[in-house]
């Protein structure tokens, strides 16, 4: 058995921090699995009473109570209430205070990056909004993963290729298609010089703590040297904040899609600001029906409209757009996921 | 001349264990100011700046007055390293540290039910907590201070004249 199949050491990047949230007995099962079965895992399913899943975008597996994995749920080891206690626990630095506004919004961002989603009852306030929630009862840990060149299919539709002028570029795919790792990659390319030859000042506003994965204020994934991060910060604030004070040529943000979020943008991009930003959706018509986005489309807000898919593996490049979302000749080369971290 | 140095040791022990105990009445209210200096730290990290517990926990352990700095430090290394829950690494580093200090029962209780409290709940609800251990504490502190007024001065007397009586039953 090769190395690469059976894990020898340390668990491949980003797996330490990932096992940090995980109780005792399932770190010891995950970290007898071979390396290649680590890379694939996207995401870490707790749900109390049921078996552990493990999975990515088209292939699931449950831990095996003797260790391993298997299809057979019947095998598979349950998770418990303390289980899931444990991760949330953990994975909110046991401070639910510090957290509350994502737990309403029913996930967590710990450190890496990763993000921790949960389900449980909802708290109601007077109002009707979501207070927090309670009985926490599924954990879903998404592994974020730094990918160097994750956006070199992208990287073409960045700038006007004369005069180098980056464009507003806007990412639209449903979940797991890789939006947030190519979104992160575009923050060090433009940073780098990659995208126009010249070195860009970037302003990444990371509203949840995914692009940067800060800890303590301290992205852990590489950004590049001319970039600025807001971190936990609002992204229409953010982006406004960021205008005023920092100087970005390019302000980069993850899932646009409140009102103040399309003020935000329509903000950013008459200040002459650039601004890289994503979308939950499936084509560039179905982003356009959703509430506010039709009129940052008609503004012409964005310049390029990139469509990502997971048909080809995560950051398959299904179609561009221009600003009047006519179609632009897009050729989709697959990132590899080797060699990454 | 034994004799003498026998019944000098004897007085000096009892004035020295009278003088002990009334310095432990005297350390218990200052002990408690620091308790409750740090807690307010604590309380602004997390009011102010929503901190997470353990990075709260390392600045109030840099800021706070001694000997409370140690007992902060010393749960926010169980919470980090050895993934304790608050509850169990406040308690834990509260009864490591309870022999060195001059605080009773009482006043150890309130910080371990504060601990088990902290964390658990969100921003309004935390503040409530902090505001009903640092009122508790408070009560305590007060009580220490009348009691080393007047137990302080007591036990160091009688330590000072046992420690004589002592000295003439047997000499």
């Amino acid at each position: 058995m090769s190395k690469r199949d059976r894990h020898e050491g340390l668990p491949p990047c980003p797996w330490p921090q990932v096992l940090r949230v995980c109780p005792p007995d399932v770190q010891r099962r995950l970290q007898q699995l071979p390396v290649a079965v680590l890379e694939r895992v996207e995401e870490l399913r707790f749900r109390t009473g049921q078996p552990l899943q493990l999975c990515s975008g088209t292939w699931d597996r449950f831990l095996h109570r003797d260790g391993g994995l298997t299809e057979r749920f019947e095998d598979a080891l349950l998770v418990t209430e303390e289980h899931v206690r444990r991760v949330v626990q953990v994975a909110t630095q046991a401070s639910l205070y510090a957290v509350e506004d994502e737990l309403r919004r029913g996930f967590v961002t710990m450190p890496g990056g990763h993000r921790v989603g949960v389900a449980g009852r909802a708290v109601l306030s007077e109002s009707g909004g979501i207070r927090s929630l309670r009985n926490i009862s599924s954990v879903n840990v998404r592994i974020a993963r730094e990918r160097m060149g994750a956006a070199a299919p992208v990287l073409p539709y960045t700038c006007d290729r004369e005069t180098g002028q980056p464009f507003s570029l806007l990412l639209i795919s449903p979940p797991q298609c890789g939006k947030t790792t190519i979104l992160r990659d575009l923050a060090r390319a433009w940073s780098e010089g990659e995208c126009s030859g010249q070195g860009r000042k970037v302003a990444v506003v990371d509203e949840r703590s995914e692009i940067a994965g800060c800890v303590d204020g301290v992205p852990q994934f590489r950004l590049g040297p001319r970039t600025d991060v807001l971190d936990a910060c609002p992204k229409a604030q953010g982006m406004l904040m960021a205008i005023r004070s920092l100087s970005p040529d390019v302000v980069i943000t993850d899932e646009i899609g409140r009102a103040e979020d399309r003020d935000a943008v329509l903000e950013a991009t008459h200040a002459g600001v650039s601004v890289v930003a994503t979308a939950h959706a499936r084509t560039l018509e179905e982003w356009r029906a959703r509430p506010y986005m039709e009129e940052l489309f008609r503004a012409r807000a964005f310049d390029r409209y990139v469509v990502l898919s997971r048909r080809r593996g995560p950051g398959t490049v299904e179609s561009v757009a221009d600003a009047e979302g006519r179609p632009l000749p897009s050729a989709s080369p697959r990132w590899r996921p080797e060699g990454s971290c | 001349m034994l004799k003498t140095v026998g019944a000098a040791l004897v007085w000096v022990s009892c004035s020295l264990m009278g003088w002990r105990i009334a310095s432990g009445y005297r350390q218990r209210p200052r002990q408690l100011q620091t308790l409750m200096q740090a807690l307010r730290l604590l309380r602004t990290e997390v009011d102010y700046g929503a901190t997470p517990l353990p990075q709260a926990l390392r600045q109030v352990a840099q800021r706070a007055p001694a000997p409370a700095d140690r007992l902060w430090a010393k749960a926010a290394e169980l919470l980090n390293e050895a993934d304790m829950e608050v509850a169990d690494a406040l308690h834990r580093a509260c009864s490591e540290f309870a022999p060195a200090w001059s605080l009773t029962a009482a006043d150890w209780e309130v910080v371990c039910e504060f601990g088990q409290t902290l964390g658990t709940s969100d921003l309004v609800h935390q503040m409530q907590q902090f505001d009903v251990a640092l009122a508790r504490l408070a009560n305590q502190e007060a009580e220490a201070r009348e009691a080393s007024r007047t137990q302080a001065r007591l036990w160091q007397y009688a330590g000072v004249l046992g420690g004589l009586l002592l000295v003439i039953l047997f000499y």
